[in-house]
């Protein structure tokens, strides 16, 4: 189901970002302007003075010392940020420092939010109902074990003890049958153990089945959540950071999606915020771990919500003998961003190349005489069938070894299609046997579509597509195995293939069979290339579909891929170049490429 | 029928291919869960496609054997092991000699995984070094000179990447710092490094190009092979 | 007839004898080479060396028995300088395979340096699904992996208060014996920046000398060759918390001994073959074409 976003082709799209940002420079035409356009609000973000929720409310500087020692730590300023990120779901925090701070200082961050967010946690009376009841099976169901298995495993640990006592001294005491005995003792304590743990896990699992798990859970949020909030000010994960350590701005750049402004300013980004165990449950935590098997976490983390506005303020605490001080940063509004702006160069790279393919096959829909260049792997199909059809000997078919998700197995899968017509034109056996279910059906059907193209359906034997194992030696395995049996007259390897690249082609070397290799695989191309009569070298798998079929459309794209390279070339050359000019000159700052080379810098 | 069988599956690939495109630039929670919801959809029917697999093995080996094909003892060997191996995974109950799960060290599953799936699969590995030894043998054949280059290559990377080989340096270097003329593991690591990436790369970057343009084609409908329903 | 059409036309058989032979010597009576680490593996081994103690690391041993002899030693190699060092690993495996191979060498080298599960070390078992496991990794651990591979809830495992998500890792060692260095590169390292050591099967590696360049992979252990460098440094530089600990002699080290000499056989099968090849070319083209 994913075909140019699918697993492999969007790794693959990672080396586009080196050619993405080059070819954004047409487009920014200066570098000051080179930064992505679709940043959400840049302004607001990037500037410390005018903060994004400055109309919602001025910064207050407020420094409250609570009591007559010195405070902690002197700062000039805070303000919120809520610079649009992935996932809405952090805010970042920035303040000047009035006084360098002094040795010893931390910085915390503490969060307000409003009482609406509980809302998400609290269980219906249904809801309550059910885990009312789940728990109470689960409390009968348990009955002693967990006492048991705790009071076992004081008994494992202390018979380990002993052992491990045992066998230190061994050399002296000579008591082996002693050691024999603790050991013994140790392994029974801890077999006994072990089968407890396997009851409550048994246990456990059914009350996880009957929807119990989720809900508590639920209901322990809620819990945690609404103690912690009725302390007001909440801790975060950003909790007594040492002031040596504090962020700067400019370290979130990929945030801003650009090098920010005042990038030497402290900043800290915080994504959740932390409920400590209430008082009320950790009263019961006893209760709760011998009853029903439940350990209390000692806190629960809740990230930031999206859109939801939190009060947000700097706690500084600082040696012995200052008093903590406390800022107020004002409210923040964690923003969800609709665009990766760290991807932008790497998106308009994308559309531009598919633009250029996409205009190459409309130019060749009206001037379909496209010139392409020899293949002699694929100039080879027909020779190879033709011999496979006078000695009365199959051809064999492998698709590689990957799922159908990747791309390359597609081409194979196309150059299959092609085949099959032609073998079903000369009339000889067809053996594809696959590693991947998906691409076993998918095969069949293809080749059965190929034989009835040509008109020959009755020639279609189902039986010689088939599945034979998805793992991958028992697969080479087979296939060096129906090589040396069935002694086909040629070999098609197109396809993605591992290790087993040359297994396969020396086995069917042996047996003198005609081979063409296909695969997009560097490692494996050195085999292939030994072993084989052809091989089709990288994207040359790619355009054979379009090669063999020779229908226009499919050439075209072949011509965009063609100028799409060539713009490619020509970009390594131009980034060669700048790298050159700027070695040679020591420091290129200054000079009239100085934005271009800026640009190609972090690439 | 016909719409059934063509154009529906063009509009799914492009509907699908198209968002998942632009979903991939868009970090939302929304956007996250439907990538993340196609991952699943592949692998459900990943999941079915394996009960077709295990269907067609079945049925391969039981026509060979009705057929009574050359070889085909070799079928009730396959079939009696998969058996096996799946019963083993099935059964929680001991086995005489066994320990009771699936899970579990000593029961029959680790015990026939441990014992016949680890060295199958290993002898299946270590045969390469036999092929590769007779494929170097027949092949590197100075037959040119593009065949001499990748034989003299082929031999200093064999002995720059073993002990042996390190122990074998001979005269000084040619310039300062530079490598010894015989140096086996410098020539080698200098070859993977230099020729080899760059080739590697030249061949990558040509196969990305190629992959994105293979997804248009397919996208946009006008690759239609591989639903068999040809052009 | 001829020595050269004899030798050009070999059987197979033949080579495949001698390979075993050259494979089996060295193992029954070993020559000791000795070993030298590359910068690619030193590289590895240094990043993870200047790591504190205490530190997080997260290993995915991405491989199955089939790569054992190449890939296992590596992954004991590193465990048993995390646990030497008091680092606290992390591992886990996308190969359906790898498990019971996996677990066999997180426990032993537990048991040798006496690491308790939960607080010292994680075996988070297999997950399928690639790249998706990946991705979810780098959201979080306790949401990939809900039980580690003893069906220990994660969240009850006190290593997950310390770390949450891939980007609190101080350092991800990659093992692989496929394809999955590039998308651990695109979906968790390149989105993180936690420094990448990658080991791999010997065929593989030509291919990530690439990342190595482009600094996107701290190091690279090729092979049989990389794990044997790992082992020395590991060796070198902790010999007495190994002794001590009653660690054996690295696997790999002990297999470069066979893998030197079937090195040294291809090489001179080859210029044989060669000599063969010219002296029958000499005697005259109709020959050859015959």
């Amino acid at each position: 189901m994913s075909f140019i976003t699918g697993d492999a082709a969007k790794q693959r799209l990672i080396p586009l970002l080196l050619l993405g940002a080059l070819l954004l420079l047409p487009l920014a035409g200066h570098g000051q302007e080179a930064a992505p356009p679709e940043q959400g609000e840049p302004a607001a973000a990037g500037d410390a003075s005018a903060p994004g929720t400055a109309a919602e409310a001025p910064p207050p500087l407020e420094l409250e010392p609570l009591s007559s020692p010195p405070a902690a730590a002197s700062v000039s300023s805070a303000a919120v940020e809520d610079v649009p990120n992935d996932n809405g779901q952090a805010l970042g925090v920035s303040f000047d420092w009035a006084e360098p701070a002094a040795e010893g200082v931390t910085v915390s961050v503490e969060l307000k939010p409003d009482s609406a967010i509980l809302e998400e946690f609290k269980l219906s009376d249904a809801e309550q109902a059910r885990l009312d009841s789940a728990r109470e099976k689960l409390k009968s169901d348990l009955g002693s074990l967990i006492a048991d298995r705790d009071a076992k495993a004081l008994e494992v640990a202390a018979a380990d003890e002993a052992r491990t006592a045992a066998k230190n001294v061994i050399t002296q005491t000579k008591d082996y049958a002693g050691l024999a005995e603790l050991e013994r003792a140790y392994w029974k304590a801890k077999s006994e153990m072990d089968s407890l743990q396997d009851r409550i896990d048994g246990v456990q699992n059914r009350f996880a089945a009957r929807g119990g798990r989720k809900l508590l859970e639920k209901q322990r949020k809620y819990e945690y959540l609404s103690a912690a909030l009725a302390a007001e000010w909440l801790p975060t994960d950003i909790a007594g950071v040492p002031a040596a350590e504090v962020d700067s701005r400019g370290a979130h750049a990929p945030l801003y999606g650009r090098e920010p402004d005042n990038a030497e300013q402290p900043w800290l980004m915080v994504s959740q915020i932390l409920a400590p165990l209430p008082e009320a449950l950790a009263a019961q935590a006893e209760e709760l771990h011998s009853s029903y098997g439940e350990d209390l976490a000692p806190g629960i983390p809740f990230p930031l919500k999206n859109g939801q506005q939190y009060q947000v303020r700097l706690a500084f605490s600082g040696p012995e003998g200052s008093s903590p001080a406390l800022v107020d940063a004002g409210p923040g509004t964690p923003r969800q961003s609709f665009f990766k702006s760290t991807l932008a160069s790497h998106f308009i790279i994308a559309t531009l190349y598919a633009l250029i393919i996409l205009s190459a096959i409309m130019l060749a829909r009206r001037n379909p005489n496209l010139f392409i260049r020899r293949i002699a792997g694929l100039e080879a199909v027909d020779e190879a069938i033709g011999r496979a059809t006078e000695m009365g000997k199959p051809v064999l078919y492998l698709n590689g070894m990957d799922a159908l998700s990747e791309l390359s197995t597609l081409s194979a899968i196309n150059i299959l299609g092609r085949v099959s017509r032609r073998i079903a034109d000369f009339d000889s056996d067809l053996l594809v046997p696959c590693r991947d279910p998906v691409v076993f059906s998918v095969a069949q059907e293809v080749v059965k579509q190929g034989y009835a193209e040509q008109g020959r359906p009755d020639a279609f034997r189902a039986s010689n597509i088939y599945f034979v194992t998805d793992d991958q030696f028992s697969y080479t395995a087979s296939v060096c195995a129906i090589m040396i049996r069935e002694r086909p007259a040629a070999n098609f390897f197109m396809g993605y293939y591992y290790a087993e690249s040359l297994l396969l082609a020396e086995t069917g070397a042996s047996t003198g069979a005609i081979q063409i290799a296909g695969t997009d695989s560097p490692n494996q191309l050195p085999f292939f290339i030994t072993t084989c009569d052809y091989t089709l070298i990288g994207e040359e798998l790619y355009a054979a579909s379009a090669y063999l079929s020779r229908e226009p459309l499919l050439l075209g794209s072949l011509k965009g891929q063609d100028v799409g390279k060539a713009l490619m070339m020509l970009l390594i050359l131009l980034q060669t170049i700048l790298f050159v000019a700027q070695f040679a000159t020591g420091n290129a700052a200054g000079e009239p490429w100085d934005w271009l080379v800026k640009m190609v810098e972090p690439l | 029928m016909q719409f059934l069988r063509r154009q529906l599956p063009v509009i799914i690939a492009f509907v699908v291919g198209l968002s998942m495109w632009v979903l991939f630039y868009v970090p939302t929670q929304k956007s996250l869960e439907l990538q993340d919801g196609f991952t699943l959809w592949v692998r459900i029917i990943v999941g079915f496609a394996a009960v077709l697999g295990v269907l067609s093995v079945v049925n391969h080996h039981y026509n060979k054997i009705k057929a009574k094909r050359p070889g085909y003892a070799f079928s009730f060997i396959t079939l009696g092991a998969f058996l096996l191996m799946a019963l083993s995974g099935f059964i929680k109950a001991p086995l005489p000699g066994f320990a009771a799960g699936n899970n579990k060290p000593d029961s029959l599953h680790f015990w026939l995984y441990n014992n016949m799936m680890l060295p199958m699969q290993a002898t299946m590995f270590s045969i390469l070094a036999f092929f590769i030894a007779s494929a170097a043998f027949r092949a590197f054949r100075a037959r040119s000179m593009e065949a001499t280059v990748l034989l003299v290559a082929a031999c200093v990377t064999m002995l720059g990447r073993v002990p042996l080989g390190e122990l074998m340096k001979l005269g000084d270097p040619i310039f300062l710092g530079g490598p010894a003329p015989i140096d086996f593991p410098w020539w080698s690591s200098w070859l993977l490094n230099v020729p080899n990436s760059a080739a590697q790369r030249g061949i990558l970057l040509g196969v990305y190009l190629s992959q994105i343009a293979v997804a248009i084609r397919i996208i946009f409908g006008i690759e239609r092979t591989y639903m068999g329903g040809g052009d | 007839m001829n020595w050269t059409k004899a030798i050009l036309n070999l059987d197979r058989r033949i080579i495949f004898s001698i390979v075993a032979l050259v494979v089996a010597w060295p193992l029954i009576s070993p020559l000791a080479l000795p070993v030298v680490a590359t910068p690619e593996v030193e590289a590895i081994f240094q990043g993870m060396d200047a790591l504190p103690a205490g530190s997080h690391v997260l290993i995915s041993a991405d491989f199955d028995p089939a790569s054992k002899p190449e890939l296992q030693p590596m992954l004991d190699a590193v465990l048993q300088h995390c646990f030497a060092k008091g680092i606290k690993p992390t591992i886990m495996t996308l190969w359906p395979g790898g498990p019971a191979l996996i677990q066999g060498s997180v426990e032993r080298a537990a048991k040798q340096f006496n690491k308790v599960n939960g607080t010292d070390f994680v075996f988070l078992g297999y997950k399928p699904g690639n790249a998706a496991v990946m991705r979810g990794m780098v959201g979080g651990v306790q949401n990939t992996y809900a039980n580690d591979h003893y069906n220990t809830p994660t969240s009850g495992i006190p290593i997950f208060q310390e770390v949450r998500k891939f980007a609190d890792y101080d350092y991800f060692i990659e093992i692989a014996a496929g394809a999955t260095v590039e998308p651990w590169l695109a979906y968790a390292v390149e989105p993180t920046k936690v420094p990448m050591g990658v080991s791999c099967t010997a065929v593989s590696a030509a291919q990530y000398y690439a990342f190595v360049q482009g600094k996107q992979i701290v190091g690279l252990a090729a092979g049989m060759k990389g794990s044997a460098e790992y082992e020395f440094l590991v060796r070198g530089s902790y010999s007495d918390a190994l002794t001590s600990a009653g660690v054996p002699a690295g696997a790999a080290t002990k297999g470069m001994d066979a893998q030197s000499l079937v090195h040294i056989f291809i090489v001179l099968s080859i210029i044989v073959a060669n000599l063969a090849y010219f002296i029958e070319r000499k005697r005259g083209p109709q020959r050859r074409s015959a």
